[in-house]
């Protein structure tokens, strides 16, 4: 139990609260519908052990017990969303849910877009390293998307000198990575990272040098929600009073909480709220890197973006014809190994998704390749040429499978009445008009891969989705980034579909001026 | 055996069914050099699929097939064997089966070319030759999706005539065609046969049979049940079932 020593702090905060503050307190308030009595809370479920999910695919952890908790003392069914860290803030300003419960640090900037409870706990950034890593320089560092550890780095070069660093989604893929020798050091929660160290999950790392700075995690509303935010802020109050706060606290972090770092923690957390009577928000002594905001800092961006997406999808696309070709020739080969293995490959990558193919080929086949060469032989880059050719070779295989098989069986007899040999039949007569009459379906399978490019983002590739998922974080535009993004996919896949109905015209001049009847 | 210098293919004892159905049910049968030989016969007789056979574009179940007198080891022939027997024969088939993705000329050449290494400029001036002799001298360039079923046929013979093969195997090639077109095909092979063409022709026309053939066997449940030639075999039908054949025609 806490013993409320100063009780004129608590009474100051209870005044505070009761108060309000955000920027538009004053109006613009909005609460659930009284017909809608459940309360929508987001979390990431990848950040143990505030968030993760049970074997029973539950949210638990210290953030789904809060967000359980609170919502109950406000009065609300809670219903807890799981929300990939890296779309979390876009979830919320697009109504998803009410509230993002998912230990996000109170930040300046993140002030700017939305509002915040009081802190519900003090943690800080810390970096993790291999155990005996020496000095960073030069070494591999993973952050998550969009956290305030990924702006810290991006501020404070000096601190990191000559790193190379590393974004995943969220957590998960930092862990994987660090099990499988894509980094050296990671920067997380110095909580996380101590219950990574007991679990033995991230491998043998240990914390590398001091706590960057401490950060106080709050819970978030849309600027709209300043009655929502007060009646967290009287819930959280609540919890804390009644013991039920400690009590899970002590369930996922393993000890006491320090009520005096928190207290002083809202103290200080105050001051950066403006309350409609006080707009004089301090300045924030923290070198802000420059974001992109509008149509023309962005553009260019996005265009960097595309130009990956258009590198991945043309050397895609050039190669999974051919190594499709093959696979494709493989399934109608005399050879009985060679065809179970064709539709063997076939059958595997087409029941897999791609996603998990690029997250095998980047921390299980290049990890295993570059442990046997010993360097870095297959990189982020390599692993995702690796997944989109394999992925996309099966579906072209597939296609000319299906095309080589509607090929009429005459012409099989008539090549081979004069003599043709089964290979000379297949490359001269029967792949031609396969190939022609599947290459609607392939220039499909094409618009596909192009669009699935937007998966290498998982793996730390800046393609286009990717830059304009961050667009969206930096400038809290929801619509804008997405809409060029869009703009962007949308005319390189018509360029492309023009070409292929181009060839495909060319193809079918054969059967141009009748209808076809053999 | 002696090699008999008149016959270009023997089979004996041909056997082949697709798996309950028994097709060919013992087939004695020789291909005479500079003869036509009509195969008629009902549906399912297994007449198509003897034709088949002696290319190998079907595999008997049994029975021998000697070409020359010398034995067609089609059991462990090798593919490039395999190859090089089919291209003493040339087929023709009821639909054709020109390479619709190559023009005229283009069919005409393909196995020359491919198969007989003749260089290109040598194939093209044989195949336009080819074409003047089947009347298509105009429709070199032209897509096989352009011409009718008759010009189609006459590009097929053009085809299969350019591989200068020794037999010629036709299955029902008039069978897919319009009246109109059907004259001129048979006015074609009958020029062929007077040429000297050695031919084994499956057909349901018996007036082109009796018009073109040396000697006319008649398929029944995979056996040639009477054979001769056609004064004997289409008036002096010896058994019933040949009988009533013929006599399903006149009605």
């Amino acid at each position: 139990m806490y013993t409320y020593g100063r009780i004129s702090v608590v009474s100051f905060f209870i005044l505070l609260i009761c108060t309000g503050f955000g920027p538009n307190a004053a109006n613009a308030e909005t609460l659930p519908p009284e017909d809608q009595p459940s309360l929508r809370l987001s979390m990431s479920g990848a950040f143990q052990p505030f968030s993760t999910t049970d074997i029973n695919g539950n949210l638990v952890g210290f953030d789904a017990d809060m967000a359980r908790e609170l919502a109950k003392q406000m009065g609300y069914a809670p219903e807890l969303v799981q929300n990939d860290w890296a779309g979390i803030q876009a979830g919320l300003q697009t109504g998803k849910y009410d509230l993002i419960c998912g230990s996000m640090a109170i930040t300046p900037q993140r002030l700017e877009k939305m509002l915040f409870s009081l802190p519900y706990y003090v943690s800080g950034a810390q970096i993790f390293a291999r155990r005996g890593l020496g000095a960073l320089r030069g070494s591999r560092i993973a952050v998550t998307e969009d956290s305030t550890y990924a702006r810290y780095i991006e501020s404070h070069p000096e601190q990191f000198p000559e790193v190379e660093i590393y974004t995943f989604g969220s957590e998960a893929e930092i862990v994987a990575a660090m099990n499988t020798d894509k980094i050296d050091a990671f920067v997380s929660d110095r909580i996380v990272g101590g219950f990574y160290i007991k679990k033995g999950a991230a491998g043998d790392i240990e914390p590398w040098g001091d706590l960057l700075y401490r950060e106080a995690v709050g819970i978030a509303a849309r600027p709209d929600s300043a009655a929502l935010i007060r009646q967290v802020n009287q819930a959280l109050l609540a919890l804390v009073q009644n013991g039920t706060y400690e009590k899970i606290y002590r369930k996922w972090v393993g000890n006491a909480p320090d009520v005096e770092i928190l207290f002083a923690a809202w103290g200080d957390y105050a001051q950066f709220i403006p309350g409609p009577e006080n707009s004089n928000r301090p300045e924030v002594n923290e070198r802000k890197p420059g974001f992109a905001n509008n149509l023309s800092t962005m553009l260019p961006l996005l265009a960097r973006g595309a130009m990956l997406t258009l590198l991945l999808s043309i050397v895609t696309a050039i190669t999974a014809l051919g190594t499709g070709a093959l696979i494709g020739i493989g399934t109608v080969a005399r050879h009985t190994l060679l065809r179970r293995l064709s539709n063997a490959f076939i059958w595997v990558v087409r029941g897999t998704p791609l996603l998990v193919q690029l997250f095998m080929a980047y921390f299980a086949l290049a990890t295993a390749i570059n442990r046997l060469l010993g360097f870095e032989a297959v990189g982020a880059m390599g692993a995702a040429f690796i997944a989109l050719i394999v992925n996309t070779t099966a579906y072209n295989a597939e296609t000319l499978r299906g095309g080589i098989n509607a090929v009429d069986r005459g012409q099989w007899d008539a090549a081979a009445s004069i003599g043709m040999t089964r290979g000379k039949i297949l490359r001269r007569i029967i792949l031609p008009q396969a190939f022609r009459d599947s290459l609607p379906s392939l220039g499909n399978n094409l618009v596909v891969l192009i669009k699935d490019t937007s998966l290498v983002g998982a793996i730390t590739l800046i393609e286009l989705t990717y830059v304009a998922r961050n667009v969206v974080f930096q400038t809290g535009q929801a619509f804008l980034p997405f809409l060029c993004a869009a703009g962007f996919y949308l005319v390189i896949i018509s360029l492309v579909t023009i070409g292929v109905k181009s060839w495909e015209a060319r193809l079918l001049r054969s059967r141009k001026a009748l209808g076809e009847t053999i | 055996m002696t090699a008999n210098p008149l016959v270009e293919i023997e089979t004996r004892d041909l056997r082949k069914s697709f798996g309950e159905l028994t097709v060919l049910d013992g087939v004695d049968f020789k291909v005479r050099r500079h003869q036509v030989h009509a195969l008629i016969g009902p549906s399912g007789s297994g007449k198509s699929t003897f034709l088949r056979c002696l290319n190998l574009l079907e595999y008997p179940d049994a029975g021998e097939i000697f070409w020359k007198g010398e034995p067609v080891r089609y059991r462990t022939m090798r593919p490039s064997e395999l190859s090089r027997h089919r291209t003493k024969m040339g087929m023709v088939f009821q639909h054709f089966h020109l390479f619709p993705h190559r023009n005229v000329l283009d069919n005409v050449v393909e196995g020359p070319v491919q198969v007989l290494g003749t260089p290109t400029r040598k194939a093209r001036e044989q195949g336009m030759a080819l074409l003047r002799q089947v009347g298509l001298e105009d429709k070199a360039k032209a897509w096989p999706a352009q011409l009718s079923g008759g010009q189609k046929q006459r590009v097929a013979i053009a085809r299969a005539l350019a591989m200068n093969p020794e037999v010629l195997l036709l299955d029902e090639v008039t069978s897919a065609l319009d009246v109109e077109m059907i004259s001129g095909i048979n006015e074609l092979l009958t020029g062929l046969a007077e040429g000297g063409m050695t031919m084994v022709v499956v057909t349901h026309d018996l007036a082109f049979a009796r018009q073109v053939a040396d000697c006319i066997c008649f398929f029944d449940h995979g056996r040639i049940v009477e054979s001769g030639t056609p004064e004997r075999v289409l008036e002096q039908p010896d058994s019933t079932r040949l009988r009533e054949f013929l006599s399903s025609f006149r009605t």
